[in-house]
């Protein structure tokens, strides 16, 4: 039934391929639709929090760089994946309210809501990596044929926001508190997740416990790809935990998904 | 045979039902959802009752009903936005929809923008799209509009665009919720052109309004909603005239006129006295008619050639009266004696008698001629000061005579007559009737007139020689 309901899913994604890509376009289109600037504010936005995060710690804290790699290097590693992550979560609270007229007066399939949300927050993600790379080769940060790997981190994470985004993006619908609560964790989170703080500086049993969230996987990863090289097959316990949890999220959200889906047009 | 039926069907319904649950706080309902322990939480709240109904291919269908009758909620459904509660709909065909006035369009985008978008959710790619876009464009006629802001424009050019977009699909089934009284005379007009060209496309249009008009002359069948339950289905004349009834009945009549609906014979195939008269050639029908009702034929030889006794509206409706009441309506000649066949040219007068059973005043006197299919031709509204009546009492009773020169086509025709008048300040009916008569303008000998009314002579047509 999981099977069949996935290639369902699949067939979905393939027959409304033209529709996801329009309306993530849409989606970006959206974003910056009237200002001058346009799409420069995807460049602008992360590289002034870079920078903030920069100042703060390597200026300020005076902190020192990570097993010789720049801090801002090391940051801004473990933040690309967290910065599409929110959004893409964040987004996704407002996916099926958002565009309640599609659901409610047109023959539409909500549940890709979520996808096009995904799709338009990966093109963000593209110009966070490009940031990455240009500050690698500015702080002299090698680049080698290894970081490719950060694409499996990405699929990674991805298919983990993916059920969430359905989880949340129904919920929403019904309790328009889901997406105060979303905001909340998701800053809860940011925090609790060493992103810009060394999970070495804990003691191993905290550092075991910070591991049980999934989202210390990717930004580990992301840090193996660009700066440590480190395959992902090094940690085959962890990546294992990180797929039971992400299969388990996804077939939660799935399941949620689709319960709620037919109430949709009755609610909005 | 059962196949080749269902490749006719467009779309089949059974035993159709919607209740929305109604929740006190939002979490109950996800209480409800998830939680298995059979606690119920909602009021039920019947939106659509039990609807059983086959739609044909190359139909059209009005529907009508009072505000909350379950109309848009029945589109919904058979668009499948909305899951239904019990029952089936089988949908045979491509759906466009146009259930709300742009949904689907985002306002900070241009128009452009926007049909791109819209056809790519109607399932089009680009390239399809760029075939269309010369005919949307055309049809959406909004100049230079197109590049602009969607938040821009008016809703008269919102729904062209939106419009447009629909039909650019060639939908197979076309649904219509109320958009269509958005626009201005001459684009209604070019959506009934295209509407038609749909029809003779074999295309199934279904549409909500309340225009009666337009249910009468876009429709091959009504269907009358209300409460959520399936009142009448049949001709749109006929669902026309009871919905009005409906409409314009007093409130404590209203549930006794749904009784008598739901007795009618054949409800959901109403279509009385229409199909006699429609497949009427010649006058066999009448003779027909005549030995069911009685008649022999020999009786119909020695009838007078210019009255048949057995053409009787079927179709009459009377609305509930309001201190009025119309009785004995015919047509007379000239000479004072009833007709109801007609001859081309000459003076008749459309009589009625009425009484009234309250005082009254500022009475106007009404009536109508329309066509079979009920397209209205020509109407009279005197009031009664033009008459000279100061004040009507109780009890008064009078005759009316309206004089008219026919200058009708051969058809048959029906005749309205009605009272207007004042009650709580607001004008209504005292007592009408619908399809009160009927008559038939024969075939004569000059046959240069088309269409419905001889207004046209035949052309003086001179030889003329230009000089070089």
């Amino acid at each position: 039934m999981i099977f069949s309901g996935f290639v369902r899913f699949i067939r979905l994604i393939i027959s409304n391929k033209y529709l996801i890509l329009a309306m993530a376009r849409r989606e970006i289109a959206a974003r910056y639709v009237g200002s001058s600037l346009g799409f420069v504010w995807t460049f602008i936005k992360p590289l002034i929090m870079i920078g903030v995060f920069w100042f703060v710690f390597s200026v300020g804290f005076k902190s020192k760089p990570m097993n010789d790699i720049p801090f801002v290097v090391w940051l801004t590693a473990g933040m690309a994946p967290w910065f599409c992550f929110s959004e893409i979560i964040m987004d996704s609270t407002v996916a099926v309210v958002g565009n309640a007229n599609l659901v409610k007066k047109t023959i539409f399939p909500a549940q890709i809501l979520p996808i096009v949300k995904i799709l338009s927050g990966i093109i963000t993600h593209g110009v966070f990596i490009l940031i990455l790379v240009v500050l690698c080769l500015l702080q002299g940060v090698p680049l080698r044929i290894q970081s490719i790997q950060f694409i499996y981190y990405l699929v990674c994470f991805v298919l983990l926001s993916l059920g969430i985004s359905w989880l949340v993006a129904a919920l929403n619908v019904f309790l328009r508190d889901v997406g105060q609560m979303v905001a909340v964790l998701l800053q809860v989170g940011f925090w609790a997740t060493p992103i810009f703080w060394d999970i070495n500086m804990m003691s191993p049993t905290v550092q075991k416990l910070l591991k049980l969230n999934p989202f210390y996987y990717i930004v580990q990863g992301y840090r193996n790809s660009f700066l440590d090289f480190v395959p992902f097959w090094y940690y085959p316990m962890y990546t294992i935990y990180f797929w039971c949890i992400t299969l388990v999220t996804l077939l939660v959200g799935a399941y949620v998904f689709r319960r709620l889906k037919p109430q949709f047009a009755d609610v909005l | 045979m059962e196949k080749e039926n269902s490749r006719e069907i467009a779309i089949h319904i059974e035993n159709l039902t919607k209740i929305y649950r109604l929740y006190n706080r939002p979490i109950d309902r996800i209480k409800e959802t998830f939680i298995p322990n059979g606690k119920s939480y909602h009021h039920p709240f019947n939106a659509l009752t039990d609807v059983t109904l086959d739609i044909k291919k190359g139909e059209t269908i009005g529907i009508v009903g009072r505000n909350g009758s379950g109309k848009s909620t029945l589109l919904q459904l058979i668009c499948g936005i909305v899951q239904p509660t019990k029952g089936v709909v089988n949908v045979n065909g491509r759906i466009s929809a146009l259930l709300e006035l742009g949904a689907g369009f985002n306002p900070e985008f241009s128009g452009l923008q926007n049909v791109y978008l819209n056809g790519t959710i109607l399932g089009l790619k680009k390239h399809e799209i760029d075939d269309r876009l010369e005919n949307i464009l055309a049809f959406a006629d909004i100049g230079d509009f197109i590049d602009q802001p969607v938040k821009s424009y008016s809703s008269g050019m919102f729904i062209r665009l939106a419009f447009a977009v629909a039909i650019s699909i060639d939908p197979e089934i076309l649904i219509v919720d109320e958009a269509l009284s958005v626009g201005d005379e001459a684009f209604q007009r070019k959506c009934f052109a295209h509407i038609n060209s749909i029809q003779e496309r074999g295309g199934t249009i279904l549409f909500v309004t309340h225009s009666a008009s337009s249910v009468i002359e876009l429709c091959s069948r009504a269907l009358l909603l209300d409460h959520g339950e399936l009142l009448l289905a049949g001709s749109p004349k006929q669902i026309i005239s009871h919905y009005q009834k409906m409409i314009y009945a007093p409130e404590d009549r209203v549930e006794q006129l749904k009784d008598e609906y739901r007795e009618l014979p054949d409800r959901f195939n109403y279509f009385r006295g229409e199909s006699e008269i429609t497949e009427e050639k010649n006058s066999v029908v009448w003779a027909d008619n005549s030995s069911r009702n009685g008649t022999t034929l020999d009786d119909l030889n020695v009838l007078e050639d210019d009255f048949d006794p057995n053409m009787i509206p079927v179709s009459t409706v009377s609305y509930e009266t309001k201190g009025a009441t119309i009785k004995n309506a015919r047509i007379s000649n000239n000479k004072g004696k009833q007709v109801n066949i007609l001859r081309a040219g000459e003076t008749y007068y459309f009589c009625y008698h009425v009484k009234f059973d309250v005082c009254a005043q500022n009475i106007k006197f009404g009536m109508l001629i329309k066509t079979l299919k009920g397209v209205e031709i020509s109407g009279c509204s005197a009031s009664s000061e033009d008459c000279s009546i100061d004040e009507i009492n109780i009890g008064d009773a009078f005759q009316v005579k309206f004089p008219f020169r026919c200058f009708l086509n051969p058809g048959v025709y029906f005749l309205n007559a009605g009272i207007l008048g004042i009650i709580a300040g607001t004008e209504e009916y005292l007592d009408r009737q619908l399809d009160i008569g009927m008559f038939r303008v024969d075939e004569k000998d000059e046959k240069h007139s088309t269409a419905l009314v001889n207004l046209v002579g035949p052309p003086k047509i001179n030889l003329e020689l230009f000089p070089d």
